[in-house]
């Protein structure tokens, strides 16, 4: 169904083209397929409010039955880093049941999974990776969609 | 700006109010003033004290303007696909029709709706899930949403059958497995009635099994189904007459594993109580203890308290010793790392018991009071000793049993407790008891001696007691009918010239449990030397120089 894929996104593009939250904003859609939004997060010390941290979005044709894949992006300029999170690899993959085969639903869309990924860098507490970060960065070969979380920490 | 259309954004209209306020209010030095439009916002927070005025003003004059959406996503009245995004207004003839299926105010349409469920059922999201899918629900309201689909029975009866036989595979295998495993105990079982009792007296035990293991399967029968249900009628009442027997054999194996542990210290002496309370009265009475010999039943069933009996004799008379004798081949400064594993002495010995303290997989339990190493033999069977002794008398009453020593008799338990020494030839496992932290490891080596070696002792047992026969004189061993005849303890076997043994050893079944408390009893006694010599030995020992001598000749070193 990629006409539905597509007219869904390019209704989504306009509706982000007008009013977006405070701290995210729109960077790049030239490619229907992939966006890249800027995040900031205030109120939380670990996320200094000057910092911001690039998402990337790409979108398979069976959107929006399927989830799209969000990672965070690493650019050198304009300097982007990977946020401190300890559901966060430091290869950008992000661990959120939203964005997950099971977790996902159509009811969501862009601008729901920024204010989601948002919260979820605002009220963290934990300035750390997760545990077996090296070595899942090391040896990761699977796109995030089909790796395996276990979600089984609720407090962050 | 007058020309703006009064739909515009509630800020665009107060701007002709603003424009009227500055004509009106030049000198205010709160605004700040900027014609272009991006500071719109600004100056209406700014001049939020004045506009209300004005804008109020300019309601008054009009009538309030019909509530306008800016586009079609905030008119509640326009239906939106919450899947695709597209309104209502989009609909060509082609959309499909739209469908509310939950409580919430989520609609989508039908292919919408459809294509998500197809995705939410395919097998890549559902590993564990049944088939047929779950529930689906709504994501907002999580009310489920129900499909009408075609009804087809073959398609139902077909993935009925696949549900029932993906739940079946785990029973199934267990049944195999078990069945496995009951079925190797037999075997084993048989073997040790045999090597207990000699060709003859297991023979006669076993035979009810014999024709069992061979018959044809009853679906064999199926041809005729009277005939079938017969044959299984008579299957199923000839096990449950020898009952004992198919419950006893397969036990032997296990019992005796356990024997060798000290769990069984607890159980065992609690099974003779049950052989006696059970014991039926029969002609051949064997709860007869004033007459000598005892029967078999009866000897098997003393057993157990043999083994406690002999296993105190050696706590208080040896135990003491032997720990003394190892802790003088330690090393003088402590406890070595192999405290907890090994009797040093090993070292000399050089057995592979040794593999087992080095064992890289050792686990370590603590538990109270050791459990470990203990050359038991288990009279376990005195329970199977009852059962088979009933089960005898009604087949055969012509025997005059030897004291009703007929039935299956479990393999010797000989009565030793030992706290584990090297092993010999024979391999119990050689696990060290004595340890003042009271540690255990475990480590798969020693857990398989301890099998193996458990295993093994009946037929050990067997070749003792046939050992005995030949060391002993013959009077002792064979009746005195039967002195005269060739020197073989079957003669005494012949039927119709039954006569009574007059001693134990007469009986191969005897002679097997003398024998095998004789061997623990002489393997006891050869460690205990060996330990106690390798103590004295010990000090004896001295390190030798390295010849230089021959090696400087060589050399050629001056």
């Amino acid at each position: 169904m990629a006409g539905m894929s597509s007219k869904r996104l390019q209704k989504e593009l306009a509706k982000i083209q007008g009013t977006l939250p405070p701290g995210i904003s729109l960077v790049s859609a030239e490619n229907l397929r992939e966006w890249q939004m800027d995040l900031s997060i205030p109120d939380n010390p670990i996320y200094p409010p000057e910092e911001k941290y690039r998402l990337r979005f790409q979108f398979s044709p069976s959107y929006p039955i399927e989830a799209p894949e969000v990672v965070f992006l690493s650019l050198a300029n304009p300097e982007r880093k990977i946020p401190l999170h300890p559901h966060i690899y430091t290869n950008g993959i992000i661990c959120l049941d939203l964005l997950d085969s099971q977790g996902w639903s159509p009811v969501h869309n862009v601008e729901s999974i920024c204010i989601s990924i948002q919260s979820m860098l605002a009220g963290n507490t934990k300035a750390e990776r997760p545990p077996g970060d090296a070595e899942f960065v090391r040896s990761n070969r699977q796109r995030p969609r089909d790796i395996n979380f276990l979600y089984h920490d609720p407090t962050v | 700006m007058a020309a703006l259309p009064p739909r515009q954004q509630f800020q665009r209209r107060t701007s002709p109010g603003e424009v009227a306020g500055q004509a009106q209010t030049p000198a205010s030095p709160v605004r700040t003033r900027s014609a272009t439009s991006e500071d719109s916002q600004t100056l209406f927070l700014n001049s939020a004290q004045e506009e209300p005025q004005q804008s109020q003003d300019q309601q008054q004059s009009s009538v309030p303007p019909p509530r306008h959406y800016q586009n079609n996503d905030d008119d509640p009245n326009i239906k939106k696909c919450w899947i695709c995004f597209s309104d209502a207004t989009e609909d060509t003839p082609e959309t499909s029709p739209w469908r509310d299926p939950c409580p919430c105010a989520l609609v989508a349409h039908e292919e919408c709706l459809l294509d998500w469920i197809a995705d939410m059922e395919s097998p890549k999201n559902s590993r564990n899930r049944p088939i047929g899918g779950p529930k689906i629900e709504c994501p907002q309201c999580k009310s489920e949403i129900k499909l009408a689909r075609p009804r087809n029975y073959v398609v139902d009866a077909v993935r009925g059958l696949e549900r029932i036989s993906a739940k079946a595979v785990t029973p199934g295998a267990v049944m195999v497995l078990s069945g496995l495993l009951y079925n190797s105990s037999i075997a084993w079982g048989i073997h040790s009635i045999y090597s207990i009792f000699g060709e003859d007296d297991g023979f006669r035990i076993l035979r009810p099994i014999l024709l069992n293991a061979i018959r044809p399967p009853v679906d064999s029968y199926t041809g005729d189904l009277r005939q079938a249900a017969q044959t299984a009628v008579g299957v199923l009442l000839d096990h449950l007459v020898h009952w004992r027997l198919y419950l006893g054999l397969p036990l032997i194996a296990p019992v005796v594993i356990l024997s060798r542990t000290k769990l069984a210290d607890a159980v065992l002496p609690i099974l003779p109580i049950i052989f006696f309370a059970t014991q039926q009265h029969s002609p051949d009475d064997g709860l007869d203890f004033a007459h000598w010999p005892p029967s078999a039943s009866l000897s098997f069933a003393v057993l157990p308290y043999i083994r406690s009996a002999y296993n105190l004799y050696y706590e208080r008379v040896w135990a003491a010793k032997e720990k003394q004798w190892l802790k003088q081949i330690q090393p003088r400064n402590g406890q070595g790392q192999n405290d907890a594993n090994n009797a040093d002495g090993v070292a000399d010995l050089g057995h592979l018991d040794q593999a087992a303290a080095d064992d890289d997989n050792i686990f370590e339990v603590r538990i109270d009071g050791g459990l470990w190493d203990d050359w038991d033999e288990d009279p376990g069977q005195p329970q199977p000793d009852a059962q088979n002794n009933r089960a005898a008398p009604p087949p055969m009453p012509q025997r005059q049993p030897q004291a009703g020593a007929e039935q299956a008799q479990p393999p010797p338990n000989i009565a030793d407790d030992r706290q584990q020494p090297q092993p010999n030839a024979v391999p119990p496992p050689a696990q060290n008891i004595q340890q003042p932290d009271r540690r255990l490891s475990f480590s798969p080596t020693a857990i398989a001696e301890t099998v193996l070696g458990a295993l093994l002792f009946p037929t050990l047992a067997g070749l003792s007691g046939d050992l005995l026969k030949l060391l002993l004189p013959l009077a002792w061993t064979t009746s005195s009918a039967a002195v005269s005849l060739a020197p073989s303890a079957l003669a005494f076997w012949r039927p119709g010239l039954r006569v009574p043994a007059r001693g134990l050893l007469q009986e191969k079944w005897a002679r097997s449990l003398v024998g095998g408390c004789l061997f623990v009893v002489a393997k006891d006694a050869v460690m205990l030397y060996v330990r106690w010599k390798i103590a004295r030995m010990h000090r004896g020992r001295k390190v030798l120089d390295y010849d230089r001598r021959k090696a400087g000749a060589r050399s050629g070193r001056v």
